[in-house]
């Protein structure tokens, strides 16, 4: 197998006052493999997933991008790897109500120093990959909850990040919903996207890759 | 900000940041124009009202009487608008006489015609020998009344009209003067012809009563016997206050509320902007959160809080000072009185409504970069 894209090693998180909500995990996530992490809540799992996406730091171990350690690099440097090579999927979609689908998608590329027709074009391309490109002018109040999540998943993959980090995709969603959108993610992932998924749905959990289980900070499985 | 592209990108959200938080970026605006209008509508009606009312009392019908200025000389300052040429002969005058000794003005318009008064002032002033008096030697410029100068010569001299333009105001000056006591005559004795009264109102000139600041009072209650000896009562006696002062304590009267509720407005501008602005962060929380997440850097989040605070609270400054201003302009307008419409003051209460969205976005910009992506985004926040 090729070396990981993204990967954590020994990673570890204790808060100030002294609770361990990490202790030393180890995953790593590969070119077009989806890593499913399992758990009970409170496990451990989206802390892992921050450490990650660099939103938080580990207090132990490392984080490796394409084999370059990235957990100690500056606040600045975070953003730019984030804005380069992360995209991030939450159960809360925070879509900007007012703007339209399109606008929603092209706002993953801003400060891309792209021309706005570029934008336009990718922010197309991005909804027709999640299907939604008929609705690309719809206004984000006007869709449902599936079809808002599908949007934030085209804002994630409209700049072609190297991994897809998601926090429960499909919590919010109905089945049918959670199954259209987990049916996209895998579709990311064979086409190339490394995407680590934490879930608590069986379904995304059996599309997916690989699966790792966390509880109470560490890796069962 | 890297690029023009990225600068373009920012002024792009910015935009889209306020038109899609409108209600808050019109209450910010709204808030900060009726702030910044109340400033300058009030700051300027201050003025024009205030110099309304002193005008109004100052040109009231009546009598004025008012303290004469030190030692019978006339300050330059009070009549520097005086118009030597618009001088002219008041009925119950002797005579209008112009004396001149260098530059120093005398009027002397109630020198006896037949006697040599006015050839003896001139002669005297011109030879230094007007010492030994209570009154200042003349200085270059000045303009001195002649009963000050009568009264000096010992003679005995009705009250003494002459009439000056103002500010381009006619009016009629009767200079009551302290009667020598060593001649007789009471000193509360004021003399003046009655047909000075009856020509002031035909011609519809203010008359204004100079006396001893220690007669005012004296002489404003004989003055009407005096000048109206059939029907006192109808002689009005306004105020022993000059009309400057008049306007001064006008002034200070309005200005003390006013001024308080010009203040009020440019605190309703500080609490409009800075409160909407600073609460915007916890309401927008997920947002920040996410564009962190997406790799939008603290200092980029930063500089578009405060933009966002800066041009609206920009805009509601201009808007203010236009729309106060044209408040101002329009009750001026309707009352009559004069505007004074500031651009000064203008500018500075958008200044300061800037200064304003500045400090608040500033305070909302550091807020917001220190939103921990993790809880902003962490669902049911």
């Amino acid at each position: 197998m090729s070396s990981p894209i993204l990967s954590a090693h020994d990673v570890s998180k204790r808060t100030a006052s002294g609770i361990t909500l990490l202790d030393r995990v180890t995953v790593d996530v590969h070119q077009g493999e989806m890593v499913a992490v399992v758990g009970p809540s409170g496990a451990g799992k989206s802390t892992l997933l921050s450490i990650l996406g660099l939103l938080d730091r580990p207090s132990d171990g490392e984080v490796l991008l394409h084999g370059s350690r990235i957990d100690n690099v500056s606040g600045r440097r975070a953003s730019e790897i984030r804005r380069r090579h992360v995209g991030f999927l939450f159960q809360s979609v925070h879509l900007l109500l007012g703007l339209t689908a399109l606008e929603n998608t092209m706002m993953g590329l801003a400060y891309s120093g792209m021309k706005r027709s570029e934008r336009e074009r990718r922010a197309h391309q991005a909804l027709d990959r999640v299907s939604l490109l008929r609705l690309a002018q719809r206004r984000a109040n006007d869709l449902s909850g599936g079809e808002r999540q599908r949007v934030a998943l085209a804002r994630a993959i409209v700049r072609e990040p190297a991994v897809l980090l998601c926090d429960e995709p499909t919590g919010s969603l109905d089945p049918d919903n959670g199954r259209k959108v987990a049916e996209l993610l895998q579709a990311e992932s064979a086409a190339g996207t490394a995407i680590l998924v934490v879930t608590h749905s069986a379904d995304l959990a059996d599309r997916s890759t690989r699966v790792v289980e966390i509880s109470a900070g560490r890796t069962v499985r | 900000m890297n690029s023009l592209a990225d600068v373009r990108d920012l002024l792009f959200e910015t935009t889209s940041a306020l038109v899609l938080h409108w209600r808050r970026t019109v209450f910010v605006i709204g808030g900060s124009a009726i702030g910044v209008a109340l400033f300058v509508a009030l700051n300027g009606l201050n003025a024009a009202g205030s110099s309304a009312i002193a005008d109004g009392l100052a040109s009231a019908e009546g009598v004025l009487v008012t303290a004469r200025p030190a030692a019978g000389v006339i300050d330059n300052e009070l009549f520097e608008q005086l118009d030597l040429a618009s001088l002219a002969h008041v009925p119950g005058a002797q005579s209008t006489q112009l004396v001149t000794v260098g530059s120093t003005v005398l009027i002397s318009d109630a020198l006896p015609e037949s006697g040599s008064s006015a050839h003896e002032a001139q002669v005297l002033t011109s030879e230094r020998d007007f010492t030994g008096t209570r009154h200042a030697w003349p200085q270059s410029g000045e303009v001195i009344l002649s009963s000050s100068l009568a009264n000096h010569l010992g003679a005995i001299e009705p009250a003494l009209p002459f009439m000056i333009l103002v500010d381009g105001t006619p009016m009629i000056v009767i200079d009551v003067m302290p009667l020598p006591e060593t001649l007789g005559v009471s000193p509360d004795a004021i003399v003046a012809s009655p047909d000075i009264l009856q020509h002031a109102q035909v011609q519809g000139y203010r008359v204004t009563a100079l006396a001893e600041s220690d007669r005012v009072q004296d002489v404003a209650q004989a003055l009407p016997l005096v000048l109206s000896p059939a029907q006192p009562e109808r002689v009005a006696i306004l105020t022993s206050l000059p009309s400057e002062k008049v306007r001064a304590v006008v002034s200070d009267q309005t200005a003390s509320w006013m001024n308080s509720a010009a203040w009020l407005g440019l605190v309703v501008a500080a609490g409009s902007v800075t409160l909407p602005v600073i609460m915007a962060v916890a309401e927008r929380k997920p947002e920040i959160g996410l564009r962190r997440a997406m790799g939008f850097a603290g200092i980029t989040i930063t500089i578009q809080f405060t933009l966002e605070a800066f041009i609206s609270a920009m805009a509601g400054g201009i808007l203010g000072a236009g729309v106060g201003s044209l408040v101002q302009v329009a009750v001026c307008t309707i009352n009559g009185w004069q505007t004074y419409v500031d651009p000064g003051l203008g500018i500075a209460s958008i200044g300061a409504a800037v200064t304003f969205g500045i400090i608040a976005g500033s305070i909302s910009a550091v807020l917001a970069a220190r939103v921990s992506p993790v809880e902003a985004l962490r669902p049911g926040i």
